[in-house]
């Protein structure tokens, strides 16, 4: 499905938090945002998903507005997974992914739903933590039964708020890898935010550049993500190396304010 | 609720906030008993006390209908509360009306609570008891919570009023009383064992 958001504004009260961001995303494609802390990364991630509506522009998936689909519809279509945790004490890892399948529930479970759980435990291999309780899990884990529950949604879009910030260096790279083999697979598409550019630079075929809600780049990310806007977008110097395994980023150095 | 709802609220606003609405409510029952006649004002002392001295069949079959139809309008929204534990945001997600969700759910446990309470006058705590200790027991499944907490609620209240009738026998204290010194201890419970699990 495609996703094209024109001119997408979000403000809170005279704050403007996103400031007409233009973008396509294709089926397959895995969009990569970036920029500091309170750049509008998660603005603009909630407003595609219409957690937080946006105040201008417009959003559509294949010409539909996204505000004239029914709520139960585009849940079906969209898969939000949260920076923020939240969760309950008494529930099991289980519980905590059937809920993505909540569109497709009546009333009792049926073996099919409980199969379609299993199967995005297992693409995560967090599969034996099923009968685990939420709050005897490590950060990490958390962070991938939430991606889980975003999986068993089975939506065509994705919608990552830092999936991988909590995780450690493996889990981050497993955990691209899998959304990487999911999307293309399914041929879903997937809007992440990042810190780390380089998870920008090998897994995402477009990188969108946020500063201070404003886009300030937008194309392939070895063409965008540059020394020059990196410097001009984090105040950090860095430089480029390629290597038989492919391109890298390397910030390296503070510039100094002022 | 409309505080729960607000941006950026601690628990500790949330707890201070509902403190502060028990008093101006409490200064709406203060006026009550100073403008009433001397035989109301036992009335009302008696129902802020909270005992069974009202139960009667008549009250039975009036409640039956006044909870049973609550109950099912709230089971009905059991798997949208089940979502509703994961954030609002996922909810939100999820296609659930989070604010309806939360208003309605609100209101229908408010009157059947308050329809209960008119019969018996105020007996405190098994609200929070009830649902607490199911949750420990059953897990966070609302379509299994919200009778279960229902039937731990009326067995604590049923050993609640057996001890208030024999304690003192043959004088009957009001189980309110009994509830208010049970429900704070599980509460200070609920507290210590909060923070055990650095959840404070």
């Amino acid at each position: 499905m495609e996703l094209v958001l024109e001119n997408v504004s979000k403000a809170y009260g005279p704050q403007v938090a996103l400031d007409n961001v233009s973008i396509t995303v294709h089926p397959g494609e895995i969009v990569a945002l970036v920029g500091p802390n309170g750049s509008g990364k998660s603005t603009l991630i909630k407003a595609i998903a219409l957690i937080h509506e946006p105040t201008g522009g417009t959003i559509a998936i294949d010409n539909r507005d996204v505000r004239s689909i029914d709520p139960v519809d585009l849940a079906m279509l969209l898969g939000y997974v949260p920076q923020g945790f939240s969760y309950t004490l008494y529930s099991t890892v289980f519980e905590t992914v059937l809920m993505g399948r909540r569109r497709y529930i009546r009333w009792s479970v049926s073996d099919e739903e409980l199969s379609r759980v299993q199967r995005a435990l297992d693409a995560l291999e967090i599969g034996s933590l099923a009968a685990k309780f939420m709050d005897e899990l490590s950060g990490g884990e958390r962070q991938k039964v939430f991606i889980a529950r975003a999986l068993a949604q089975e939506p065509r879009i994705f919608l990552f708020d830092e999936p991988t910030s909590a995780l450690d260096i493996r889990y981050q790279i497993e955990v691209m890898e899998t959304m990487r083999r999911i999307t293309r697979e399914q041929n879903s598409s997937m809007i992440v935010a990042v810190h780390d550019l380089n998870l920008a630079y090998r897994y995402a075929d477009a990188v969108v550049v946020l500063n201070r809600g404003k886009m300030v780049g937008y194309g392939k990310p070895f063409e965008v993500l540059t020394p020059d806007c990196i410097r001009s977008v984090y105040g950090v110097d860095s430089f480029a190396v390629e290597n038989e395994y492919g391109k890298f980023i390397v910030p390296f150095r503070a510039r100094q304010k002022g | 609720m409309r505080f729960s709802r607000a941006r950026g609220v601690n628990q500790a606003t949330l707890i201070l906030s509902g403190v502060v609405i028990g008093y101006i409510f409490s200064a709406g029952l203060i006026f009550l008993q100073y403008i009433t006649s001397n035989e109301k004002l036992r009335d009302i002392v008696v129902w802020l006390m909270g005992g069974m001295w009202g139960a009667s069949w008549n009250a039975v079959l009036l409640l039956i209908p006044l909870t049973l139809i609550p109950f099912f309008l709230l089971e009905g929204m059991a798997w949208d509360l089940n979502v509703l534990s994961a954030g609002d945001d996922v909810a939100k997600n999820l296609g659930i009306n989070v604010n309806r969700l939360r208003f309605s759910g609100l209101m229908i446990s408010t009157f059947a609570a308050s329809c209960c309470l008119a019969f018996t006058g105020i007996i405190g705590f098994i609200g929070l008891m009830g649902p607490h200790i199911c949750r420990m027991i059953i897990g966070n499944d609302h379509r299994y919570l919200i009778p279960c907490a229902g039937l731990m609620g009326a067995a604590i209240l049923l050993v609640s009023d057996t001890v208030a009738r024999t304690i003192l026998s043959p004088v009957e204290i009001p189980v309110g009383a009994i509830m208010y010194v049970i429900g704070g201890i599980f509460f200070l419970f609920l507290i210590m064992r909060a923070r055990g699990r650095g959840l404070y």
